[in-house]
């Protein structure tokens, strides 16, 4: 098929194809707004710090920052093990979660290689959010002493009530952009499949090919216009008046 | 007689319609298709039902009228007769009278209000169709007809559904293949070819029926037209 056949395909079947990406992006349209539950997010920021040793205090020993460095990868996996999750559960009863769940809810990230751990809870209200990851935060800062027999845990930033809430799962315009792109390759994927599926005469080069037999005419569908392109003639009294020049006699 | 011809009788009702265009050009080539022996007898035939053999048969039949030759149309179809509503007749009477010895021939042929047409209807509807038109009534009778007419269309039923029309283009010149495009599907077509070329019928040529407008090809040919 050369370009002009597809476009021809795509023409002919325009409606339908119209018709799908309508209704998926109506129905991607209509669960973003009314069946997507929001979902906030709430960032809790800890810095792993060792109390630096009295006499060597006010410098920065390279060394220690690479031990810090490397601690915090250990704390991530401590900090959603159930030793800090059950604790958590524990001492903040009003978050109503289990610990299974919370470790769920929870992500642990690191900034490259710096000593700072980005705690983020998502929750579908913002203030349990916030609430949430701040008690993590707590509880992991609370409990490092005891497990790791030092104590290198400050909280740098805790979650805040008074942020802005803004909701970070949804992002409508994307969503329908590429429900947009993709019923568009659906409509015409279908379009292009039922001209391979239509087995019927449709030209003159379909006889031709098919049956061997000339086409005496092509005779197009009637349409109103037809029916009224010469309003002299359409009362019955004037039908059939010899207004034709004949050639062929 | 109050005449309510019926709006698809383009070709009388509006002449200058680009679709009565189309069927002058159907009535061109049948006569350019055949130069020595002019075909004077011709059926529409069909696949299958509702492809538009009576619409046909009617404006082709308008058109020779208009060309001044003497056209008689009849309804072959003695099952499920169509043309009286073409031509805004009645059935009362027709060709199974005839066969039937009721009447003569020239008191069921009806004026259909356009000058040099005239209308055989089918007739109250028979228990024997096939046996009727293949009787030695109905060659006689198409022999006298032809002394009378200069064309002879027919109306038949389907190919694929009765072997009325087989019967019929045994006795035509010609038998004219009406395909409605898009809807019969290409084996169906080429079963009706096969029956009819083996009861050594003598196609024409297929008239490719309800052609969309949107059609690239059908578009192209209208511009070409119009610059003529």
């Amino acid at each position: 098929m050369q370009l002009k056949e597809y476009i021809r395909v795509i023409r002919k079947r325009m409606w339908l194809i119209g018709s799908i990406v309508l209704l998926v992006c109506a129905v991607v349209g209509i669960k973003n707004v009314y069946f997507t539950p929001q979902v906030y997010e709430a960032t809790a920021k800890l810095i792993i710090n060792q109390t630096p040793r009295p006499d060597r205090a006010g410098v920065v020993d390279y060394s220690v920052v690479q031990t810090n460095i490397a601690l915090t990868n250990s704390y991530k996996q401590i900090m959603i093990s159930s030793a800090i999750m059950d604790q958590v559960v524990a001492s903040f009863p009003d978050l109503k979660v289990t610990p299974t769940v919370l470790a769920q809810k929870l992500r642990v990230n690191t900034a490259g290689d710096s000593q700072v751990m980005d705690v983020t809870v998502r929750d579908l209200s913002y203030t349990k959010a916030v609430k949430t990851v701040n008690a993590v935060a707590k509880v992991f800062k609370r409990q490092i002493p005891s497990i790791m027999k030092m104590d290198n845990v400050t909280i740098l930033s805790e979650a805040s009530l008074t942020d802005p809430a803004i909701p970070v799962n949804s992002n409508p315009a994307e969503q329908m952009f590429i429900a947009f792109a993709i019923s568009l390759l659906l409509g015409i994927g279908l379009a292009f499949l039922l001209e391979v599926l239509d087995d019927t005469f449709k030209n003159e080069e379909d006889i031709e090919k098919e049956l061997g037999l000339p086409t005496l005419s092509l005779i197009t569908k009637m349409k109103k216009e037809d029916k009224r392109s010469d309003s002299s003639t359409t009362t019955p009294k004037q039908v059939g008046e010899g207004q034709y020049a004949a050639i062929n006699q | 007689m109050p005449r309510l011809i019926n709006n698809q009788l383009v070709t009388s009702l509006h002449a200058q319609s680009f679709v009565s265009e189309e069927y002058r050009m159907l009535r061109t080539n049948i006569q350019f298709s055949s130069i020595d022996e002019p075909i004077e007898v011709m059926m529409v035939a069909s696949a299958q039902a509702g492809e538009g053999r009576t619409v046909t048969i009617s404006n082709l039949a308008v058109t020779y009228a208009q060309e001044g030759k003497k056209v008689l149309v009849m309804d072959m179809d003695l099952r499920r007769s169509s043309l009286h509503h073409m031509f805004g007749l009645r059935n009362h009477t027709g060709l199974t009278r005839v066969l039937a010895n009721q009447q003569a021939w020239q008191d069921v042929v009806q004026e259909t209000g356009i000058d040099q047409l005239h209308a055989m209807t089918a007739g109250p509807n028979p228990p024997n169709p096939s046996e009727m038109l293949s009787s030695r009534k109905m060659k006689a009778l198409l022999v006298e007809l032809k002394e009378h007419y200069d064309v002879i269309l027919m109306d038949t039923p389907p190919l694929l559904s009765f072997p009325d029309g087989l019967i019929i283009s045994s006795m035509c010149d010609g038998v004219i293949l009406v395909v409605q495009a898009g809807k019969v599907k290409k084996d169906v077509v080429k079963k009706a070819k096969a029956h009819l070329e083996r009861v050594k019928a003598r196609i024409l040529g297929v008239v490719l029926n309800n052609v969309k407008r949107s059609n690239t090809r059908a578009q192209r040919g209208m511009e070409e037209r119009s610059l003529t």
